[in-house]
């Protein structure tokens, strides 16, 4: 049996292999889903935390428990269980632990200073503490570093810095604690030995910097445990603080669902005056990252489905076109006795054999595919870019194993209707023309009428799915699939049209067709239904192609389009500006001078002008004001001001003024006639009921009030997000809308003197050289917005990158399948048909005619395919692109989402399919060439 | 050979050979015959013999290794540059057919393909052993198709239709040819082979498939064919019964001529 099956799998090689392409795809691209999932989500959650740690010099990866005991024993049960928590929460959360530190200190107590002091200062409020593994991380300015033993009764401690300056010590200082007495009565005395600071500055063992123990007296933390740490008779008041470090680098994405629960849990429970955990930096970090990771992971599935459907139903038909070639073999088998579960295991032993091959190899070839997703940075478009950390894990086997159960079953599942039928049933079968069970039931017209009416309903909903992807939900499934159905369904239907527009086009010149037009024509009208499959994967790939580029460069193009939008310029930046206000508040060395304003000096905006890669440059002022909504100023709302110089901003902006009626040149224009002259966002009129003509008042607290004269209304302006969406506390989305206010900036200046402003910059496109000069020259952005730079973030982030990736591999594998199908098919038909083509040259056929016949053929398959596909492929992206694209939007979305196709794209994506059509005609034409016509002909006496 | 007879076609030392593992496999050695026109001459031999590869190459389907084929055909000149003239005209230009002298054809062994599929299309029709109709085209269709490839002047419609009632089957031309019995198809591939007025018509053991009854219809259908409209036909077969009604016989045995 085994070698019968061998046999039969070398001798069928080139389905064999066919399959084994479909199966290793199906594979890698199963596998790729959790492998680029856990790798892309780890290194944004990574990126997450180590941002976090960049701007704020805070590592979150820490874990803070607190607890206290006193003297007369209470809080003892509270300290164990705090303790033992202390111990095993990083197991408990699944956290790789990286350090653990136990601060333990008394209540704070006078401590009196044994040596006769000049100032006599009688003491200072001081505690005595310690600190695990501090002799490690400590730098001594002076003096030495405690030692572990008590000798003549006295505790030898180090303090910090600060400590040591502002309680005044000596080196060496002994000091007395009169609260806290010994077990003979004698107060605890503390001679300080040395004065330290932290040896790194970087060091994350200080979660509170050195500097912040400024009471703390730290003796070493074996004296302090045995002093004062008594579980059974505990005679002291003191608290303890544990923290528990962790490597967040390690940490796993699929592991943060837990770790937040858990902190979450003792974050409640362990809220009272004896016990604390303290809500741990982490936890927004790690919420935010939980809300993206859900939409990233579940949007990323649904993205795959359509090509994992596809693979699937390439499987099956290549299985299918196989058992029809192995027909005779297996009515031969069944008429010989061979039972129908004997057959069955054949197959299932073969099925078995080509799926291990492709989990050996396709598990590899995921890896590269999640390398390449990594690199992905448009649709069919790749960058180098530092590798994903790939790992295969439990759940990347378990999508492998599910694959592999699934595409088995697509190969067996033909043979089971087919293993019944023995060779006498098979003869009569081959003769009939069995119409497709989906033409039959009109299957498809059904599929393109639930998709047009699931179109429908969403776009009914749209306003309700924008509130679901602002509290973080993913592309609704249904929508995908809508659109999946839509594409396929409407593929199908295209397929009835096909034959009617060739018997049209046949019967028009019936009497003229050259002879091989005629056969090619015939050919295709009674022979069609073997074609329809293959039709159907051609217009499914350049539809796909389509829709898949259309999407991708759409919430590509719309993210750019809306960071543009809200940023404004290439560069918008404000510089700290030095100002006079140190002056204004009076100390106690320093009385200040009543009538002196605050002064700003401004900074030479000219050295940016001057720069290279600047094109132009604009001061823009932003203000946020007190609208009076009656004239005495009693009634106001509050707005925002942009204060412009017409020209220079007019140059700056980035704005696609198609968003408004007229060129936003033409607002400048007006605007720079008078100088007072304002824009309002359009809300103004609308809800303000304010009128073109009208002055109006709007107020800084502390520069005064501004008057100005209306002179237009705008819907968007550059950096006007007119309405803004936020999530509150219980998740619901809330919006507000933004009133803003253009004015001149000479005449802000004129009545608020000159304030800080922006500057906004439109450069040659890269922008590293704004930071460099702020490096080389120490100059400090309180602001600092680049186009840029949040380009490339978008671009990183795990869902566009995700999204880029798997759509740009979806195509490339429909692709492969198309090709690998289209020539399987057409090497196929050729064979089958070698010895028609032996009679039709033996008739007197050229082998230029036959090629005729093909490319005839071709064009009204083939070609056809592809132009449905293409309509397809558009009118999907028109009806379907803007419902996935708002998924993909942001809370600042404000400019209209947009459909954006590229013609790069389409190029790309038609010269691609051109190809492998010509590469296909080509081995065609090289089969048939070699074609012997009395070779063919003895074919036929077989 | 009968007086007044027309030579059609005459071979001259035609020899063929193929690669085998075991060496040159001589497939027909030195084969001389004369195919007389109006006539029904049968090549006949056990199966092996190289009937078939004689006829593929009378056919010009396949070059001999070595020898000469004098086709007499209308129309088809000596130099070679047959076809661009009328090819259904019946100018009697090539050769001289009352001399009988066959030296006065053309070489087809001497031909470009393009020439030989020249002749294929307009001079020669083909009735293979396997029914070899074109499974998508009805029998109409079959014939007609044969007409346009042959450049067919006339009306074809009307030919075609001729042509059928000619093998009885004017009746079922709408079927496709799974409709019809195998006896049924071989009819239409007669048709078919003789419906553009070919000079020659080649059969491969036309019968081979057929049950005996059918084949003797097939027989009397291809008799009719050379009385009554003069078509001259080869045919091989190995069949003995069906050799009576054959005006010329040729017996070929391991490639040589009996």
């Amino acid at each position: 049996m085994f070698r019968f099956m061998i046999q039969k799998l070398i001798h069928k090689k080139w389905m064999v292999i066919c399959l084994l392409i479909g199966n290793i795809l199906l594979i890698a691209i199963a596998c790729s889903n959790p492998m680029y999932k856990n790798a892309s989500l780890q290194r944004s959650l990574t990126k997450q935390i180590s941002d976090h740690i960049d701007s704020t010099g805070d590592s979150p990866a820490v874990i803070t428990i607190q607890s206290a005991m006193t003297n007369g024993g209470s809080g003892k049960e509270q300290y164990l269980e705090m303790s033992e928590l202390a111990d095993t929460v990083m197991d408990r959360m699944g956290l790789i632990q990286t350090d653990k530190v136990q601060y333990l200190a008394t209540m704070k107590s006078n401590a009196s200073s044994l040596m006769e002091r000049e100032d006599n200062r009688k003491g200072h409020t001081m505690r005595i503490a310690s600190l695990t593994g501090l002799e490690n991380h400590v730098k001594l300015i002076s003096g030495r570093m405690y030692s572990d033993k008590v000798t003549d009764g006295v505790f030898e401690a180090i303090v910090s810095q600060k400590a040591f300056v502002k309680a005044n010590l000596i080196l060496d200082e002994e000091m007395e604690f009169r609260d806290e007495v010994d077990n003979n009565g004698n107060p605890i005395v503390v001679k300080v030995v040395g004065v330290y600071t932290n040896s790194e500055t970087n060091d994350s063992y200080w979660v509170n910097s050195p500097s912040e123990y400024v009471t703390e007296c730290f003796i070493a933390p074996e004296l302090f445990e045995k002093q004062f740490v008594n579980i059974d008779k505990q005679s002291y008041n003191i608290e303890s603080t544990w923290y528990d470090f962790f490597d967040y680098t390690r940490l796993e994405p699929g592991n943060v669902d837990h770790v937040v629960k858990l902190t979450e849990e003792y974050v409640n429970k362990y809220n009272n005056r004896l016990t604390r955990v303290k809500e741990p930096l982490y936890m927004p970090i790690l919420k935010e990252f939980l809300v993206s990771k859900k939409k990233s992971v579940a949007t990323l599935l649904i993205l795959q489905v359509p090509v994992l459907v596809l693979l699937c139903a390439f499987i099956f038909m290549i299985s299918r076109q196989m058992l029809d070639l192995e027909q005779n073999e297996m009515a031969l088998l069944k008429s010989r006795g061979s039972s129908k579960w004997q057959i069955i295991m054949i197959y299932l032993l073969q099925s078995s054999i080509i799926t291990g091959v492709s989990v050996i190899i396709g598990l590899p070839l995921g890896m590269f595919m999640c390398r390449v997703l990594g690199s992905a940075n448009g649709f069919l478009e790749f960058v180098r870019r530092s590798y994903l950390n790939v790992t295969v894990d439990g759940q990347v086997l378990l999508y492998c194993l599910g694959a592999a159960v699934i595409s088995i079953a697509f190969m067996v599942l033909p043979v089971i209707k087919d293993a019944g039928v023995s060779i006498v049933n098979y003869k009569q079968l081959k003769n009939k023309i069995k119409k497709s069970l989906w033409q039959k039931v009109y299957l498809d017209l059904i599929m393109l009428l639930v998709s047009i009416y699931g179109l429908y309903s969403f776009n009914g909903r749209k306003e309700n799915m924008i509130m679901q992807m602002l509290s973080g939900e993913s592309v609704d499934p249904l929508l995908f699939l809508c659109a999946s159905l839509f594409i396929i369904s409407a593929g199908m239907v295209a397929l009835r049209i096909q034959p009617i527009l060739v018997r049209i086009v046949y019967f028009v010149g019936k009497k003229l067709w050259h002879p091989a037009s005629f056969a090619s024509f015939l050919q295709i009208l009674r022979t069609g239904a073997k074609q329809k499959f293959m039709m159907v994967f051609l217009i499914l790939t350049v539809a796909l192609g389509i829709y898949n580029a259309t999407v991708a460069r759409t919430i590509l193009s719309n993210a750019e389009k809306t960071i543009e939008y809200a940023n404004g310029a290439d560069i918008v930046f404000q510089e700290k500006w030095k100002d006079n206000s140190a002056f204004l508040v009076s100390t106690p060395e320093y009385e200040a001078e009543e009538d002196l304003e605050l002064m700003y000096t401004e900074p030479d905006y000219k050295v940016y002008e001057s720069m290279p890669e600047v094109r132009s440059l604009a001061r823009v002022l932003r203000n946020e004001v007190s609208f009076y909504k009656d004239n005495l100023g009693k009634n106001v709302m509050p707005a925002s001001v942009m204060g412009i110089n017409t020209k220079e901003f007019g140059e700056t902006i980035n704005f696609d003024s198609s968003l408004l009626p007229v060129h936003i040149n033409e607002y400048l224009n007006v605007m720079s006639v008078d100088r007072e002259a304002v824009l309002l966002s359009m809300n103004f009129h609308t809800v303000e009921q304010i009128d073109i003509g009208d002055t109006i008042t709007y107020m800084d607290e502390e520069k005064g009030p501004v008057n100005g004269v209306v002179y237009g209304f705008f819907d968007y302006w550059p950096g006007y997000i007119p309405t803004q969406y936020s999530v509150n506390d219980e998740g619901v989305v809330e919006s507000s809308g933004n009133y803003m206010i253009v004015a001149n900036l000479s005449h802000l200046q004129s009545v608020w003197g000159i304030t800080p402003y922006q500057i906004w910059l439109k450069t040659d496109g890269d922008s590293r050289f704004i930071y460099d000069y702020a490096n080389e020259n120490g100059v400090q952005f309180t602001e600092l917005k680049d186009k840029a730079a949040e380009m490339v973030d978008v671009r990183n982030a795990t869902l566009f990158q995700g999204t880029n990736g798997i759509l740009t591999m979806s195509f490339i594998v429909v692709l492969i399948l198309c090709s690998v199908g289209f020539l399987i098919y057409w090497i196929l038909s050729i064979r089958q048909r070698e010895l028609l083509f032996g009679v039709f040259r033996a008739m007197g056929m050229r082998k230029s005619e036959i090629i005729h016949m093909l490319v005839n053929e071709q064009i009204f398959s083939s070609g056809l395919s592809v132009v449905i596909g293409g309509i397809i492929g558009s009118i999907s992206s028109v009806l379907f692109v803007p419902l996935v694209q708002i998924f993909y939007s942001t809370t600042e979305q404000a400019v209209p989402l947009e459909v954006v196709s590229e013609r790069l794209d389409m190029i790309r994506l038609f010269g691609v399919v051109g190809a492998v059509i010509l590469l296909c005609m080509v081995i065609l034409g090289i089969l048939i060439s070699r074609i012997n016509i009395s070779q063919a002909l003895k074919l036929g006496e077989d | 050979m009968k007086e007044g007879q027309d030579i059609i076609i005459k071979t001259c030392d035609v020899m063929q050979s193929f690669p085998t593992a075991a060496g040159e496999f001589v497939a027909l050695n030195k084969i001389n015959i004369e195919i007389a026109a109006g006539a029904l001459t049968v090549l006949r031999g056990r199966s092996g013999s190289g009937k078939t590869t004689l006829m593929n190459i009378l056919g010009a389907l396949d070059y001999p290794k070595s020898g000469q084929v004098f086709v007499n055909f209308k129309g088809v000149q000596r130099s070679g540059s047959q076809g661009s003239g009328s090819p259904g005209s019946d100018e009697p230009k090539a050769g001289s057919p009352e001399s009988g002298v066959p030296e006065a054809g053309v070489d087809l062994a001497s031909m470009s393909d393009k020439e030989r599929e020249e002749i294929r299309r307009r001079k020669i029709g083909f009735v293979f052993q396997s029914v070899a109709l074109i499974p998508m085209m009805t029998a109409y269709e079959n014939v007609e198709f044969a007409l346009r490839l042959a450049g067919y002047k006339g009306d074809r419609a009307a030919r075609t239709k001729e042509v059928l009632s000619l093998v009885g089957l004017k009746k079922r031309m709408n079927h496709m040819p799974q409709e019809l019995s195998g006896g049924e198809q071989q009819r239409v591939a007669i048709a078919r082979a003789i419906a553009h007025k070919p000079d020659i018509v080649y059969a491969d053991e036309p019968t081979a498939e057929l049950d005996s009854g059918t084949s003797i219809v097939v027989m009397k259908l291809f008799r009719k064919l050379v009385d009554e409209e003069g078509i001259t036909v080869v045919m091989t077969t190995h069949d003995v019964g069906l050799m009576e009604a054959a005006d010329y016989m040729y017996e070929l045995e391991d490639g040589e001529i009996q």
